[in-house]
């Protein structure tokens, strides 16, 4: 093509893959991804490689699989990334966003682009340390944590109307610079949209459709743990619908910024992409969380790829690709030449929007840095004021396969088989019933950590088992990392009464 | 007792009333001034900025000075150090290279708040049609010019600029935090640094009736025949109207700090990291050398009243910020800093004249070929000088064959008279000192034996560039302009640019 082609990408955190109507979801209202949907590519088998957020956006500017599952931390200085590489190559980046942990503790995701636009406040963003006496929350207990919460009221308690709230202030900027960009001869454009991760609080005529009548406690910001250790059901069931809501409104504001493609005459120029990073369990397997094994409420990621020139418009593609294959793509896309330094380890899907291959990969692992966990319970996090649920022993990594999946523990009594078929939500374990589907996809587990550089204490802890290894002393540097600029909560600084 | 800092980027100290300069408008500092202890021999140690507040966060020199980059994760600051003592630690700023590229000044802080836009910021990338620029070796490279483009021009009223905004938003914080038992707020305004574009009545002030070229932010390096005396006295009243500008906005911090009642529980410090050279010595922009860029503001009010309308001739420099603070509020050196600098708080309160007998100023150590671009706006060939000030003496230093200039400090105050020839051996006395300074800030060997007449260690080590940012990939990826967004700029017929970033590219 000779063109010069735009990219924007819209990230939204947390957002579910099944949290679209378009993917099947018969309750949500998601008009605008519905119908982006129709003239899209959608991938419906897109799974995270590393894990959570800023794992898995190392993974796509790097177009790896985070060696090969990445640490919690900075944009080092030593990797070329892709927006550093389209800048390069003529390209007009920039960066808007919202999420905290982009920018905070000298992060430096802004680095590889030209400029950049951070909307202050979400989440554990370090904005305000306002003084308070007192704030009453009721059940502040079942909140993630008082801290937390504190900073949240110090940071939301000025909102009045939807225009206040993280997303709307988002596609706000994103509107404004594209209005103000539109006639660069080519542009790339990352809107990281911190929301629907929580905390769940969007405006009341969002809630109302679907949980009007609601009057119970509102847990809009739930700590990490089993639903029954704190949430009745119908508070569990209040506060899915408050991420429901949280959606929707996601959904209306990306709606202005695709809007505002077509209006400034972008649209038959500029391939847009619309992908979440992870979800959130919301009563799924029994937890309020996105700690604990990582299913397919928290695995799958939203994937929409809309070319200008139509190319896999309504496809749906059912090949398994990761966030690890997006550089290669987009540079493939744009004809831009992929530099050696880069060392991909994805795969451009390039092809994948004229013709699916489900050959194209035999399995996705998704998993995140391996911990290990002395106890089970809620246990306190010493990195960051936070708590969460753990259970005793090793974290796993998710092997998602063609039918079957594969919670793959260290400990292999600890290993799950789901059979995506017959069993999609995965709540029935058959590891015992076919053991050899599950050795299959531990060997494809085995041979993606050693294709990926995966350091040889994970190989042998995952081949051989946790018999006598314990996890390295980290680097000073990622001691000091986790010391200095691990997302915390500030202290309390105040009274929280309920 | 809380702590609120003012920093103010290139602010001069001859440019306050309250430090002699007898037509300068800065009524808010003079007064200030008049309740403070106020430091008339503060040099700064690391040049220039970034180098600087590394210096105050960790109050030691460098080796022998800190390099351009981002903040270490494997140290301890003082923001650190009084959040472990329970403060509630804010930084308020729009200075761009204390969070671009993550260089993390943010980190030891509870939270921050930038004003984005100022100089290089990286916050607007927006297309322009065409900018016709008439006097092209009166401006700065054209990535700069097509930055101020996008950053600076929008802004209309006072209210606008960089130094308003920035106060306003600390006194929003103050309003929002006087609650608090103990804070530390650390304000960076950027402004006065160029460029100087304060709203015409201030430029009244200097420079009424200005009708020549558009000098709001002129090109660096000798004067010679780029601007005649008019143009130099018009960027001269520039400078100073964006003085006056910043010292009315501290005025609303200081207003805010009576109002809320926090001026009996507030130690307020206000201070610069370094000056600029306006033209005086033939040169328009800042070098580590003369009074002009060397010479610091640093103003001490404590609501004690220690130090109150006091002057303080002893020598100081920023490495003494942090034990200062620390000594302030009653807080031990922690073992984990590698504490250079000292408190002058025994000057405060009368206990010592001195608390050192020389300044050292400079930048890490790196060498600038013959006629290499970079050399026109830093000013020198060869090896990077250091500059000695003691109580009677002024010497600018370089290895090898460098040229050394030294001056009596106390007679010739704008270093004008050099006195080399006729004192050599005062010369080789602080040469002396210098090299006990070398050793004492840990520095490399090859930079002893380079300043003890050996080069032949530096040769090996050094190039031009990288050393004086603190790695490859800061100058590479992370440098002001490693970014360049250069948009239309049209030029007279037959001209030719390269920005800076290119010809530092070419190196």
């Amino acid at each position: 093509m000779e063109k010069s082609m735009n990219i924007v990408v819209i990230m939204n955190d947390t957002w579910r893959y099944d949290h679209v109507g378009a993917h099947g979801n018969d309750w949500i209202h998601t008009p605008v991804l519905d119908q982006f949907a129709e003239e899209s590519t959608v991938f419906e088998r897109q799974y995270c490689g590393s894990f959570a957020t800023i794992p898995i956006r190392h993974d796509i500017w790097k177009g790896r699989f985070g060696n090969p599952i990445h640490d919690w931390g900075p944009l080092d200085w030593e990797s070329l990334t892709l927006p550093e590489v389209l800048r390069k190559s003529g390209y007009v980046t920039m960066l808007i966003h919202d999420t905290p942990h982009l920018i905070n503790y000298g992060y430096g995701f802004d680095r590889p682009f030209h400029a950049w636009d951070m909307i202050r406040g979400n989440e554990v963003d370090r904005m305000r340390t306002d003084h308070f006496k007192e704030w009453k929350l009721d059940g502040f207990d079942k909140f993630r944590s008082a801290e937390m919460m504190a900073l949240y009221h110090r940071q939301t308690k000025d909102w009045e109307l939807e225009e206040d709230c993280w997303a709307p202030q988002v596609m706000d900027a994103t509107c404004k610079w594209l209005e103000r960009n539109s006639d660069h001869e080519k542009f790339f454009l990352w809107v990281d949209s911190f929301d629907p991760h929580e905390p769940w609080d969007p405006p009341q005529h969002y809630v109302d459709l679907y949980d009007k009548d609601y009057d119970g406690l509102s847990v809009f910001w739930p700590r990490y743990d089993k639903t029954e250790n704190f949430l009745t059901p119908r508070e569990q069931e209040h506060v899915a619908n408050l991420f429901a809501a949280e959606c929707t409104m996601c959904d209306r504001h990306i709606g202005r910024v695709l809007d505002t493609i077509d209006r400034q005459g972008l649209r038959d120029n500029t391939i847009v992409i619309i992908m979440s990073d992870h979800g959130h369990y919301l009563g799924d397997h029994g937890l309020q969380s996105k700690s604990g094994p990582l299913y397919e409420e928290v695995s799958r990621q939203i994937m929409m790829v809309r070319h200008p020139e139509g190319i896999g418009a309504g496809k749906r593609v059912q090949a398994l690709v990761q966030p690890a294959d997006i550089a290669p793509s987009l540079l493939e896309l744009s004809q831009v030449a992929t530099p050696k330094d880069m060392d991909i380890q994805g795969r451009s899907w390039a092809s994948l929007l004229k013709k699916d291959n489900t050959n194209f990969r035999t399995a996705a692992v998704s998993a995140t840095y391996p911990t290990y966990s002395p106890t089970t319970g809620f246990i306190k996090d010493e990195d960051s004021n936070t708590s969460r649920w753990s259970d005793q022993g090793w974290t796993s990594m998710t092997v998602t396969g063609q039918r079957y999946t594969l919670m793959d523990f260290p400990e292999r009594d600890r290993w799950l088989l789901f059979d995506r078929e017959t069993d999609p939500a995965m709540e029935n374990n058959i590891v015992k019933d076919l053991p050899e589907e599950a050795e299959i996809l531990h060997a494809e587990l085995i041979k993606f950590l050693q294709a990926n550089e995966a350091p040889q204490w994970m190989v042998q802890l995952w081949s051989d088992g946790p018999e006598g290894i314990t996890a390295p002393e980290p680097s000073e540097f990622w001691k000091n990392v986790r010391k200095r600029g691990k997302p915390h909560a500030n202290p309390l600084w105040g009274n929280i009464k309920g | 007792m809380n702590v609120v800092l003012i920093m103010n980027d290139t602010l001069r100290y001859d440019h306050l009333g309250a430090n002699g300069n007898q037509w300068i408008h800065t009524p808010v500092l003079d007064q200030f001034a008049s309740e403070s202890a106020v430091f008339d021999r503060h040099y700064l140690a690391s040049f220039p900025t970034v180098p600087n507040r590394h210096e105050m966060m960790k109050g030691c020199y460098g080796s022998p000075f800190q390099q351009w980059g981002p903040l270490q994760w494997d140290v301890k600051t003082l923001p650190e150090v009084l959040r472990d003592n329970g403060y509630v630690t804010m930084f308020i700023h729009d200075t761009p290279h204390l969070m671009n590229y993550g260089y993390g000044f943010d980190r030891p802080f509870h939270a921050w708040d930038m004003i984005r836009g100022n100089e290089s910021d990286r916050s607007r990338t927006d297309y322009f049609d065409e900018l016709y620029i008439p006097n092209p070796d009166q401006q700065q490279p054209p990535d700069r010019i097509s930055s101020y483009r996008r950053h600076h021009e929008p802004m209309i009223n006072e209210e606008d600029r960089f130094a308003p905004r920035v106060m306003s938003s600390a006194c929003k914080w103050l309003e929002r935090n006087a609650g608090h038992e103990n804070f530390f707020l650390w304000i960076d305004s950027f402004d006065p640094h160029e460029p100087w574009d304060p709203p015409q009545h201030y430029v009244d002030l200097y420079s009424p009736n200005w009708e020549g070229a558009d000098l709001r932010w002129p090109s660096l390096g000798p004067v010679n025949d780029r601007y005649d005396e008019s143009e130099l006295n018009h960027i001269r009243g520039l400078y100073a109207g964006e003085v006056t500008m910043v010292d009315k906005s501290i005025g609303q911090v200081l207003d805010t700090i009576d109002t809320l009642g926090l001026r009996d529980n507030t130690i307020v410090l206000i201070c610069s990291d370094h000056g600029f050279g306006l033209g005086e010595t033939g040169f328009l922009g800042k070098r580590p050398f003369y009074s002009d860029t060397l010479h610091t503001v640093m103003m001490v009010r404590h609501p004690s009243g220690l130090g109150s309308s006091t002057r303080v001739p002893g020598l100081t420099q920023h490495p003494d910020f942090a034990p200062s603070i620390m000594d302030l509020l009653n807080i031990d050196l922690p073992d984990e800093m590698d504490i250079q600098g000292k408190s002058w708080v025994p000057l405060l309160e009368g206990t010592e004249d001195n608390i050192r007998n020389a300044t050292f100023s400079g930048t890490y150590p790196f060498v600038v070929p013959e006629n290499h671009p970079i050399s026109a706006y830093i000013g020198f060939e060869g090896w990077s000088p250091i500059t000695v000030i003691t109580e009677d003496w002024w010497l600018i230093d370089q290895p090898g064959n460098g040229s050394k200039q030294l001056f009596d400090a106390r007679k010739d105050p704008l270093q004008q008279h050099n006195l080399i020839e006729q004192y050599p051996d005062i010369a080789e006395k602080l040469r002396v000192e210098l090299i006990n300074f070398l050793k004492e800030t840990r520095s490399p060997d090859w930079l002893i034996q380079l300043w003890q007449g050996d080069p032949s260690a530096a040769n090996a080590n050094q190039e031009m560039g990288t050393a004086f940012f603190s790695n490859a990939n800061v100058f590479t990826r992370g440098r002001p302009a490693a970014n360049p967004l250069i948009g239309n700029i049209k030029y007279p017929e037959g001209y030719n640019p390269l920005s800076l970033a290119e010809q530092l590219d070419k190196k």
